[in-house]
């Protein structure tokens, strides 16, 4: 396990906040949407982090927004990252045609602007449920990882090990997948990470501008309904700076976290990270 | 945040641009009622005079007052950039293309029922039992360039409607119109029409047809708008465009002299209202108090008078809203001073059992019924429950709102609140609005939380909720009534409305749909839909108010905005 | 310049694959804008009318086959077809009026934050183990706070509270746009917070992404051997070092420029700037697919082109060509 403080300190921020969404509703007693007669009230006993405009808990939103907003950021990086994985190890390895297209499909990925293509596929979207949302940003979100896993895949088929497999008889997906994978952990990792982070963030900017689901909890529609109703003008800070700077924290977390993963894993490894922004590019 | 539907154009504004929540108010657009207005008057000599002078509101002498005023800035619409479009006849065209330039024959007052006033037309009167029109236009009307207006340009301006139908967005069916003399246009329509005469003669802008025969009027843009009307345009860029007095206007040059209509996304016109840059807004602002009035209290005024009904539409045609005691039980249940006061910030009332808009409307209601309110009544909801089957077994449905609609998701929490008190399960889905509208329209819902827009006249909100004719069985898309209301009774009160110009039988018809509303509950009334303005004495007086209501006040509603800025007068 | 013309090659095809989404994309999906507009007006229009409309906005049917040769037949003519929220103004003029706005902010804010966030990505891999590196850890944190969030926190504090600067629009409503120093002066005035805000929130990244090309490069024998010619350090962290690390940086860059286009999208909406983003929105909002689709095709073009002018700098700088592994 190593040692270094910045994978300490990310993984304690994480870890709060992951123990926040699972346990968080169980210790704040009540339901998020619940309304009461005392509006825009600041901090106090009765509400930590005071009231929405139609007396909801900011607290509680704040706690149930966790689930909403860590659970689109983890499932669209779980499907990024696989869609990624697949791609980028299929295509290095087998080289040649299939090569040839699943490059040039992660390139098209790749120049596509994100952000606008999120949107124009959000608006079509019939229905804006967490999983449609969370696919949406998936679909555009993985290209870069593929690339990535590529490079790294194309490198790793010379190894003497990836070779010895081969000649030994083992089939194909087995040494994608048994040998080559595991070797790739670091990088997966950090793409993973990175893509929480992008998700997140995505979700929240289609939240605030409307298009995601309104009626779900989350830190995006959070700070959508803050605006709507203007807390910063009158003055509710306690109902518009929470939501965002728990975005900011988890994502200073995940980037502590690669921060740490980078300088554990191969230092050449550090060129060729994936640069987080570059995928939602700056429409964030 | 753009998407807040209250930030929007009201019902009545000429403009789509606004954002999807349009269709929220279904409202909307002008032209929102299918029928217009009927009755048959032509205006006496004395009573012509003073509605003209109420119309314009100041006299000739009006340009040169002594304080030459100060430029108006208007925010009508959410929207970040402007495009140049002053085509009449578009759905999209920018706000006060009809009115500030291009003007009707006849003006209607929303705010008083039957308030019908000359405009470009002098008088008109029906005849051959409501199948012909004839209008007289008025004497001495220019265009800004100079030309004399003639019932040419009246009969140009509808034929163009005859000969394209997609230009004729209010579905006037209209079967000609051709000149009667100098100065008279006849209309002729297939069938009785008095109630089309809203559509008609008080949505259509008159446009030049030297300037415009023969132009494809369908994707025309019209980007230099020569007009009738009080105003013309002088500056135009993306982020804001400005009009000029006309000098020419035939009432006298508008003591406005000139107006800025800046493209302000939603939070930028509260920042703006707040700094005191925008003078006169259509916005929903979320504490009047804190955002727009605390500066100048004493000038930051606003006005939100009813222009409509915002009510839960319950799909009649299938279980369990087909009972009229699960109806009548979900109103009972519903604490709408809660609703009015945490979802729409206090600046509507509760809507009146008839769910026709209080005070405008108080003669068109039964008398028995003058000042019935709604209570909560939890006990009563449950014993009418309990009727309906739903003892025992627990009643559930699903409540279809629009999720951008930020004011009616939080009323759709609250009344879940309310209704699961008598032991209603209901459960609120948020959809897109695309997916909203197509659902409501096939009736693929159980109850929905919808506006509606009052017209001229009571009949017109009536006949979009209840009318048997918009409706459509349950899978194919209805035009109006969606909660799929069928009553003979219902059909009956509107066709004897639609055959009449005799307002006291008008009267009688709309009492018997008030009647059917409160008893048999086809939708369940919430509360009103307001008009928002928001507007500042400091430059400007002579703005509409309760006492004086002669147009509807909000900058959205065209051509209201033209009759409001022509009784403004400088401080 | 045969990498070039493979290159060239590859763009074209990811063009033809941009533009086919953007014909794909509105056909596939429920709905039709047509619908909507008529829901909005209360059903009001009668069905000849209906129908006229949707021949008029070009929705009438045909085989999907037929109708995406003549999709490709108007693009062909640079035709792309008339907005339907605005209609009948033509999705090329709604375009071309925001578009110059989006260049003009987001582009000279995005130079601005690679001149600095490159500069500081230098020193922070230059000074590495100094008092330096305790900021790094900092700057994850600003990597991750929204757009948005920073921008209207900006309007609170310096346009509200403070009222030192405006917060909305490009310039003021009093003056006449023009080649006037009144107008430039507003114009410029106007883009201060917004240039900030996106200075701001995308800074981080450039720090990073220099400082770890540089830490790479810093290992290079080369470096290693200039140093111990005796160089002066700032001449081996500036000619030697930096030089070279810059070059995957233009990358970065050039990739960053194409999404100006579509990019900011929040900022623009906060500041109420009439760009190619608050557009977007409002084309999202009413389902005006015929909008939305240009605005794509328009941001995949600008990220297209700045990928070629990526790989031309590589041609031009690195005579290796250093192609894609």
């Amino acid at each position: 396990m190593p040692r270094s403080p910045k994978i300490i300190a990310g993984g304690v921020i994480l870890v709060f906040f992951i123990l926040l969404a699972l346990v968080g509703p169980v210790l704040v007693d009540g339901d998020p949407t619940k309304t009461t007669d005392v509006g825009l009230a600041g901090p106090s006993a009765a509400h930590w982090l005071g009231t929405t405009q139609s007396g909801q808990d900011v607290l509680a939103q704040v706690v149930y927004g966790a689930r909403v907003s860590l659970g689109v950021g983890l499932l669209s990086a779980l499907i990024a990252t696989v869609l990624s994985i697949v791609v980028g190890l299929i295509g290095g390895y087998a080289g040649g045609v299939v090569d040839e297209v699943l490059s040039l499909l992660t390139n098209i990925f790749l120049v596509l602007p994100a952000l606008p293509l999120v949107i124009v596929l959000a608006g079509y979207l019939p229905s804006r449920g967490v999983t449609s949302v969370a696919a949406v940003i998936a679909v555009t979100g993985w290209a870069w990882g593929a690339r990535v896993l590529r490079a790294q895949t194309l490198t790793l088929r010379g190894r003497d090990y990836v070779q010895a497999a081969k000649a030994s008889g083992e089939r194909a997906w087995r040494i994608i997948f048994a040998e080559i994978l595991p070797v790739e952990f670091p990088v997966i990792a950090t793409s993973f990470l990175a893509t929480v982070l992008a998700a997140i963030l995505a979700e929240a900017g289609l939240s605030f501008l409307g298009l995601a689901n309104l009626s779900t909890v989350s830190w995006g529609t959070m700070l959508y309904f803050a605006q709507n109703n203007q807390a910063l003008l009158v003055g509710a800070w306690w109902w518009f700076i929470p939501p965002g700077l728990c975005i900011a924290l988890i994502g200073a977390g995940l980037g502590l976290l690669n921060f740490g993963i980078d300088e554990i894993a191969n230092p050449r490894l550090r060129t060729v990270l994936p640069k987080r922004r570059k995928r939602f590019g700056a429409g964030r | 945040m753009s998407a807040d539907r209250r930030q929007r154009p009201g019902p009545g504004s000429a403009v789509v641009a606004g954002g999807p929540d349009g269709s929220r108010a279904d409202a909307t657009v002008r032209n929102a009622m299918g029928a217009g207005l009927s009755r048959r008057s032509v205006f006496g000599a004395a009573a012509g005079l003073g509605l003209a002078a109420a119309l314009a509101g100041c006299g000739p002498d009006g340009g040169s007052g002594k304080g030459s005023g100060k430029p108006l800035v208007v925010h009508v619409n959410d929207t970040g950039s402007w495009q140049r479009n002053f085509n009449p006849y578009a759905v999209t065209q920018n706000v006060g293309t009809v009115g500030l330039f291009y003007e009707p024959l006849l003006f209607f007052n929303k705010l008083k029922p039957n308030d019908i006033q000359p405009w470009l037309a002098t008088k008109y009167e029906w005849s051959d039992g409501g199948k012909t029109l004839t209008v007289t236009l008025r004497d001495g009307v220019t265009w800004s360039d100079g030309k004399p207006l003639t019932v040419d340009d009246v009969v140009f301006t509808y034929q163009s409607m005859l000969d394209d139908p997609s230009l004729n967005k209010g579905g006037v069916e209209l079967s000609g119109v051709k000149a009667g003399g100098k100065d008279t246009v006849v209309f002729t329509f297939p069938s009785t029409s008095y109630t089309k005469l809203w559509n008609l003669a008080g949505q259509v802008g008159i446009v030049p047809k030297h300037l415009l025969a023969g132009k494809k009027l369908g994707t025309f843009t019209n980007p230099n708008p020569v007009g009738t009307g009080p105003y013309t345009l002088s500056s135009f860029s993306s982020q804001v465009f400005q009009v000029k007095a006309n000098p020419k206007y035939w009432k006298g040059k508008a003591k406005v002299p000139v107006v800025k209509f800046p493209a302000y996304t939603a939070s930028a016109v509260q920042t703006g209202l707040q700094t005191g840059e925008i003078d006169w807004a259509s916005a929903f602002v979320p504490d009047l108090k804190k955002i727009y009035e605390r500066n100048d209290p004493a000038h930051n005024k606003h006005f939100f008078p009813s222009e409509g009904l915002n009510a839960l539409m319950a799909n009649t045609a299938k279980a369990p809203f087909d009972k009229l005691e699960v109806r009548q039980a979900v109103s009972l249940a519903i604490d709408r001073d809660r609703l009015v006061k945490n979802a729409e910030r206090g600046y509507v009332g509760a809507a009146h059992p008839s769910g026709l808009p209080m005070p405008a409307n108080a003669d068109w209601v039964p008398a028995e019924y003058k000042d019935a309110t709604f209570t909560v009544n939890q006990a009563k909801a449950k014993e009418l429950l309990a009727k309906a089957g739903y003892g025992s077994k627990k009643l559930a449905f699903e409540l279809l709102v629009p999720s951008p609609y930020t004011d009616f998701v939080n009323a759709a929490q609250l009344m879940r609140e309310d209704l699961a008190k008598v032991g209603i399960a209901m459960t609120v889905r948020g959809v897109a609005i695309q997916d909203w509208v197509a659902k409501v329209g096939k009736g693929d819902f159980d109850i929905t939380l919808r506006g509606a827009v009052a017209g001229p006249t009571p009949f017109y909100l009536f006949r979009q909720m209840l009318s048997s004719k918009l409706t459509k069985p349950v899978g194919q898309v209805a035009t109006g009534n969606y909660g799929r209301w069928k009553d003979a009774e219902t059909d009956k009160l509107l066709a004897a409305y639609e055959a009449t110009d005799d307002v006291a039988k008008q009267k009688a018809a709309v009492q018997g749909l008030a009647k059917i509303v409160i008893e048999q509950v086809p939708v369940i009334p919430l509360f009103d839909s307001p008009s928002w303005s928001l507007y500042r004495t400091t430059k400007y007086t002579g703005w509409p108010s309760a006492e004086d209501p002669y147009a509807m006040p909000s900058p959205a509603t065209a051509p209201d905005l033209a009759v409001v800025l022509l009784h403004l007068k400088p401080v | 310049m045969r990498y070039l013309l493979r290159r060239l090659g590859f763009y074209l095809i990811t063009a033809w694959a941009a533009i086919t989404i953007n014909f794909l994309i509105p056909r596939l999906m429920p709905g039709d804008p047509v619908d909507l507009m008529v829901a909005r007006m209360n059903g009001q229009i009668d069905p000849d009318a209906i129908a006229a409309m949707k021949r008029a906005f070009g929705l009438t049917g045909g085989s999907l086959w037929s109708q995406y040769w003549t999709y490709l037949g108007n693009l062909a003519h640079g035709e792309l077809g008339r907005s339907i929220t605005m209609y009948p103004t033509e999705v090329s003029s709604v375009i071309g009026g925001a578009l110059p706005w989006t260049l003009g902010l987001v582009g000279i804010a995005t130079i601005i934050s690679y001149v600095i966030g490159t500069g500081l990505g230098v020193v922070a891999a230059w000074r590495r183990g100094t008092w330096l590196d305790s900021i790094l850890p900092a700057t994850t944190f600003l990597q991750a706070v929204p757009y948005f969030w920073v921008a209207l926190a900006l309007v609170m504090v310096f346009g509200v509270t403070l009222s030192w600067l405006p917060v909305s629009g490009a310039y003021s409503l009093d003056v006449e746009p023009g080649f006037t120093g009144d107008f430039l002066g507003s114009m410029a005035y106007h883009a201060i917070l917004p240039a900030i805000t996106i200075v701001v929130a995308s800074i981080a990244d450039r720090v990073m992404g220099m400082r770890n090309v540089m830490v790479t490069t810093l290992g290079e024998d080369y470096v290693t051997m200039a140093e111990a010619k005796g160089l002066t350090s700032r001449r081996v962290m500036w000619a030697y070092a930096a030089r070279n690390a810059i070059l995957p940086n233009i990358t970065s860059f050039t990739l960053s420029l194409g999404f100006v286009v579509g990019g900011s999208v929040l900022t623009e909406i906060v500041f109420s700037y009439p760009g190619i983003g608050s557009v977007l929105l409002k084309a999202v909002e009413n389902e005006d697919f015929p909008l939305m689709q240009g605005i794509f095709l328009i941001i995949s073009l600008a990220v297209l082109a700045a990928n070629f002018l990526a790989d031309l700098c590589y041609v031009a700088l690195d005579p290796r060509t250093r192609q894609e592994a």
